[in-house]
């Protein structure tokens, strides 16, 4: 499996592929948001990060976008002011038309609110537009940060099957998220975090087993 | 590092101060005289700018306002009403304050931008007032034949005795500058410019704080003004024009906006540069904004500023710690639980609190956990006064906290640290916490700081005293910001999150520094997400979700507690995956 | 009394394009820029030059002022602004006070301290209206500032660059997570304000002359149009420039057309002024966020 992105840091070494679910699960604090926004470039980090085999170094934010990196923040974050339409088309990079008809095809909830002020939308309906817009940038990593936070269970439930179709067409996928038990029913893989390093990495199906998570947050 | 960086420049500084004294000797004429006066009269402008721009730092823009009125109440009360020299200017000084006491009400509480273009906006009505009422101002010709100085009954002439009056006047603003900006009023008004929100938790009335320098600013504008009036023999418009402001800014700015000497410097290099560079008359005035722009980029400390680092990087020389003394025993008035009832606040539509009620009794550790967004940190800030509640309150004996001032709380016996750790940086880790012992209103700088310096050396961090805060790791700076809680003399200590980010090691000092806290009869509440440090150490836990409180008890009940543990790994989907 | 609304009309439109100016960069990059008046200053100033080379219509040298002045606000930016980023807002302050001031006494060494008139936009001279004339030179400001705002408007309803200039000011990390490169667009941002103020610069500078001292009073209306309207609003910006033009023009007026007030020294300009800041101030002391509150809540 090619990998899309290879971080290495002391405590951190994590491989994320084509197509793969990865998902970093630890309690808050435990460096979750903070190595995401570094993969994004927002922050600094101690050792490398390369997509695609490349060095990303001190690449600013931006440039990280268009070599393939799309980032889905924490809180959602979209541009309150701006229509969906325009949230999504001013991420596009060409052949808006044809991406923007894929997208809606997603997330059919956009589809109906095309007109309105993001900053009017639900949580969940502001969830899906995020997602969309950093989709539409054409990434091939895609950044989550907390995607289920504030979201119903069912609403929850939706965003995680659009993630499984998303990686489905070959994005890689990389969450955050402090549900655990939503995150393992959709990943491929998980690492657990603590302190900001790496103390379990496995499959799914056995993290969501392992006496390690429970301990992790409220072991003693 | 030093803790007085200008102490290093004690010795050119006194070099200069007599060079000073003593070139009025050799000037010749009456013109040069009258320069060296007009100096004296901006640098009591600029160490009046500084309380309010240097120290508090707001960008007001009045200042030349009160100059001008100053200079104007003067003239007319003189020429028009025959009063004597010290009655004018007492009451120059007395209707500036005035004016900015009736001034600060609508703006200080004004954020940056709003503030100092409001202040913008009161220079200029005064301006144009003061061309539009003639009758009053003598319009747009102003008011001529001023008198001179008269004292006892005495004429002061102008040239050297004039002179020497309004130096003397100008060493007696200076010194009383001087010793506000080195006592702990200066570490505080720091601590208000650099960290805000932690200000109000060591007890500092932000509020009177930033009153106080605006008033002095004034008083001084206003000093400077009667004075420039007396001097020069007329006042017209002109005094109140915008270029006016910009000159003491200028001056401010590149002398050093929060050094005495800096004013010194300002002011004569303003006054005389255009002197000497007469024939490129128009030019030099764009030399002024390039000065302007290259200090502000370059070297936002001026000119003294600079000359302090560089002095410190050729000659390094560190402070000597203080001898460490101990706290004065506190009196303990109420021995009371601090309780919370029914605490509920919303942030637009999300709720996050929704009728939060528990108590933390003196001589407990008490843990509050639980997942992101749970409300666990609005609820310290609710208690410690940063954040109003919507409903409920938070008690501390027959005291309601909830709606008071974040110092009235501190001052009340609670004390806190922050998640993102709130410290001044550019001050040392000795000063971060003297400045929090100013609540106590015996104490002075000295005492202060040998006071801090034993509050650093129990929680193990003398070693650090004397270095600059912001180029210590993560975890001593943890350390020094709970030595600052410490030093208000706390009943109560309010904790978020201190083991973030470190190590083994460092939690297991902290947690018995923690224990030490209880033994002494303290009470504690931390929020924390790191389960082993909670367990050892709490007494009981609270775990919160979405709001409420879903679980108390001990520790181990409470991570046995099964709606905890759904709560933080999450409830399993309800669709199969 | 036509006449008279056409001159408040046209002050409006001046103001409004100075307001926009300052807003779109208070926008893009948190910033307030001090030096907004002296722009316009410098923009009516680049007209007078201009006009002096080649003695053409003020309209025809509209594109050459926009362009220079583009230049002038890239300029500022990358001394004025970019240096201090990070740094508290006085800072910012303190630098476009700065640079204010070189433009200001670059305007006086180069021109001299006297008023300057700048060319007219269109020749000749007043429009027959039926049976009012009206100045052409009012008629001419308020078209062409219109087709700055509608062009304006454009840029940001219709065009993706206009779009990016938009989600920049409304959350600059999430703009740089979707590739748009946020430091040209808040470069760009200085430009457009600049030319903005300039292009007000051009059409007051005949017939309210252009000065070196003028930076002052601009800066304060464009201020006073933001907090009226809501700080950081686009729409609220033009509404209150509008607001104060119109006040500006019609109270002093105000004897001539109601013949039972007095003349006197109520009815002047300076009182006008005068009862403008007051009113501002009041709105402060009542409302802080400005009379309509603040369209984007600041990173303070």
């Amino acid at each position: 499996m090619t990998a899309r992105l290879e971080v290495e840091a002391p405590g951190l070494k994590l491989r994320v592929g084509a197509g793969e679910i990865v998902t970093l699960l630890g309690a808050n604090g435990a460096g979750k948001t903070t190595l995401l926004r570094a993969i994004m470039g927002f922050e600094a980090l101690a050792g490398r990060i390369c997509l695609d085999g490349r060095e990303l170094g001190s690449t600013p934010p931006f440039r990280r976008n268009r070599l393939g990196i799309g980032y889905c923040p924490e809180g959602r974050r979209v541009f309150p002011r701006m229509t969906v339409r325009e949230n999504l088309i001013v991420a596009a990079r060409s052949r808006a038309p044809t991406r923007l008809a894929d997208i809606l095809e997603l997330f059919p909830a956009l589809a109906a609110r095309e007109r309105a002020l993001a900053g009017q939308l639900s949580g969940g309906e502001q969830q899906m537009l995020a997602m969309g817009r950093a989709l539409m940038t054409e990434p091939r990593l895609l950044l989550l940060d907390e995607p289920s936070l504030g979201l119903s269970p069912q609403l929850t439930n939706a965003v995680m099957s659009r993630l499984r179709d998303i990686a489905a067409r070959g994005t890689a996928v990389l969450m955050a998220e402090q549900n655990a038990a939503n995150a393992l029913a959709v990943a491929d893989r998980a690492y657990l975090l603590r302190l900001g390093q790496i103390v379990r990495e496995g499959p799914a199906a056995e993290l969501r087993a392992d006496p390690a998570l429970e301990e992790a947050f409220l072991g003693g | 590092m030093r803790i007085d960086p200008s102490r290093g420049l004690r010795a050119p500084l006194a070099v200069a101060a007599i060079g000073l004294a003593l070139w009025p000797s050799v000037f010749s004429s009456a013109y040069d005289l009258r320069l060296f006066t007009l100096a004296g009269v901006y640098v009591l402008l600029v160490l009046g700018y500084q309380f309010i721009f240097g120290h508090v730092g707001a960008l007001s823009l009045t200042q030349g306002a009160f100059f001008g009125l100053g200079a104007y109440a003067s003239a007319i009360l003189a020429v028009r009403g025959g009063w004597s020299f010290s009655e004018t200017f007492v009451l120059s000084i007395a209707i500036a304050v005035a004016l900015a006491a009736l001034i600060a009400i609508p703006v200080l509480g004004l954020e940056s931008h709003y503030f100092a273009l409001a202040t913008l906006g009161i220079a200029q009505v005064l301006l144009l007032v003061c061309r539009e009422w003639a009758p009053l101002t003598g319009g747009v010709n102003g008011i001529s034949g001023v008198p001179g100085i008269v004292l006892f009954g005495r004429a002061v002439p102008g040239g050297s005795p004039s002179l020497i009056l309004v130096w003397s006047l100008v060493v007696i603003g200076a010194a009383v500058a001087w010793r506000i900006q080195r006592g702990l009023y200066g570490l505080a008004f720091h601590v208000v410019r650099s960290a805000p929100a932690a200000a109000g938790t060591i007890g500092l009335d932000s509020g009177r704080m930033r009153l106080a320098a605006f008033l002095l600013s004034a008083a001084y504008a206003g000093a400077a003004g009667a004075l420039f009036v007396r001097v020069n023999g007329i006042v017209s418009p002109d005094v109140l024009e915008f270029p006016v402001m910009v000159t003491c800014l200028a001056m401010t700015v590149i002398g050093g906006a929060t050094r005495v000497a800096g004013a010194f410097a300002g002011a004569f290099l303003l006054v005389y540069l255009p002197e000497w560079f007469r024939p490129l008359d128009k030019y030099y005035l764009i030399a002024y904004g390039a000065g302007l722009l290259v200090m502000i980029v370059a070297a936002p400390d001026g000119l003294l500023g600079a000359a302090a680092r560089l002095r410190q990087r050729l000659m390094p020389e560190t402070d000597v710690a203080p001898e460490p003394e101990r706290l004065p025993r506190p009196e303990v008035p109420v021995t009371a639980p601090l309780i919370f009832r029914d605490v509920v606040k919303s942030f637009g539509g999300v709720k996050a609190l929704q009728g939060v009620s528990f108590e933390v009794r003196r001589g407990e550790i008490v843990g509050l956990i639980g997942p992101n967004g749970s409300g666990k940190t609005t609820l310290i800030n609710i208690a410690t006064g940063l954040e109003t509640c919507d409903g409920g309150a938070v008690l501390y004996g027959n005291q309601v906290l909830t709606g008071r001032a974040p110092f009235a709380i501190a001052r009340l016996g609670i004390a806190r640290t922050f998640q993102n750790i709130c410290l001044a940086g550019e001050l040392s880790a000795l000063d971060n916490v003297a400045v929090a012992r100013s609540l106590d209103p015996g104490v002075d700088i000295e005492t202060a700081r040998a006071q801090a310096m034993h509050l650093l050396e129990t929680l193990g961090a003398a070693n650090f005293a004397m270095s600059q805060v912001r180029a210590l790791p993560h975890g001593v700076q943890r350390r020094i910001e709970l030595a600052r809680a410490l030093a208000v003399q706390p009943q109560f200590v309010l904790l978020d999150e201190p083991a973030a980010g470190l190590s083994e090691r460092e939690q297991a000092d902290l947690a018995g520094q923690i224990k030490t806290l209880r033994t002494r009869g303290l009470a504690v509440l931390l929020i924390e997400h790191n389960m082993p440090f909670l367990a050892g150490l709490a007494d009981r836990l609270i775990c919160l979700h979405e709001g409420r409180v879903i679980g108390q008890g001990s520790p181990d009940e409470v991570r046995r507690n099964p709606r905890v543990i759904a709560a933080y790994l999450g409830e399993p989907p309800r669709v199969p995956a | 009394m036509l006449q008279v609304l056409a001159n408040g009309l046209a002050l409006a439109a001046a103001y409004a394009l100075v307001a926009l100016g300052f807003v779109l960069v208070a926008n893009a990059a948190n910033a307030v820029n001090f030096a907004q008046g002296d722009l316009v200053m410098a923009g009516g100033f680049v007209a007078v030059a201009l006009s002096r080379l080649w003695p053409v219509p003020g309209i025809v040298l509209l594109p050459a002022v926009l362009a220079v002045m583009a230049v002038l606000g890239l300029a500022l930016s990358a001394i004025a602004y970019f240096p201090l980023r990070g740094r508290p807002a006085t800072a910012i302050f303190v630098s476009t006070i700065a640079v204010g001031l070189m433009l200001e006494n670059g305007a006086n060494a180069i021109f001299g301290a006297e008023p300057q008139a700048g060319p007219p936009l269109l020749p000749g001279a007043a429009i027959a209206l039926g049976p009012v004339s009206l100045s052409r030179q009012s008629i001419a400001v308020i078209v062409t500032a219109a087709v700055l705002i509608l062009a304006l408007e454009f840029l940001f309803a219709r065009l993706r660059f206009g779009w990016r200039l938009r989600a920049t000011a409304q959350d600059r990390e999430m703009a740089a997570s979707i590739g748009i490169d946020v430091t040209w667009m808040i470069a760009f941002s200085f430009a457009l304000g600049a030319a903005l103020g300039g292009a007000a610069g051009l059409l007051l500078a005949n017939s309210f002359f252009v000065t070196p001292t003028d930076g002052i009073n601009y800066m304060l209306k464009a201020y006073i149009a933001v907090v009226i309207g809501g700080w950081g609003s686009i729409r609220g910006a033009v509404a209150g420039a509008l607001l104060i033009a119109l006040f500006e023009v019609v109270y002093p007026s105000l004897p001539l057309l109601v013949p039972a007030l007095p003349v006197s020294w109520l009815f002047t300009e300076t009182t006008a002024t005068i009862i403008l800041y007051g009113v501002v101030l009041a709105v402060l002391l009542l409302r802080p966020r400005g009379l309509f509150g603040e369209a984007v809540l600041r990173r303070a």
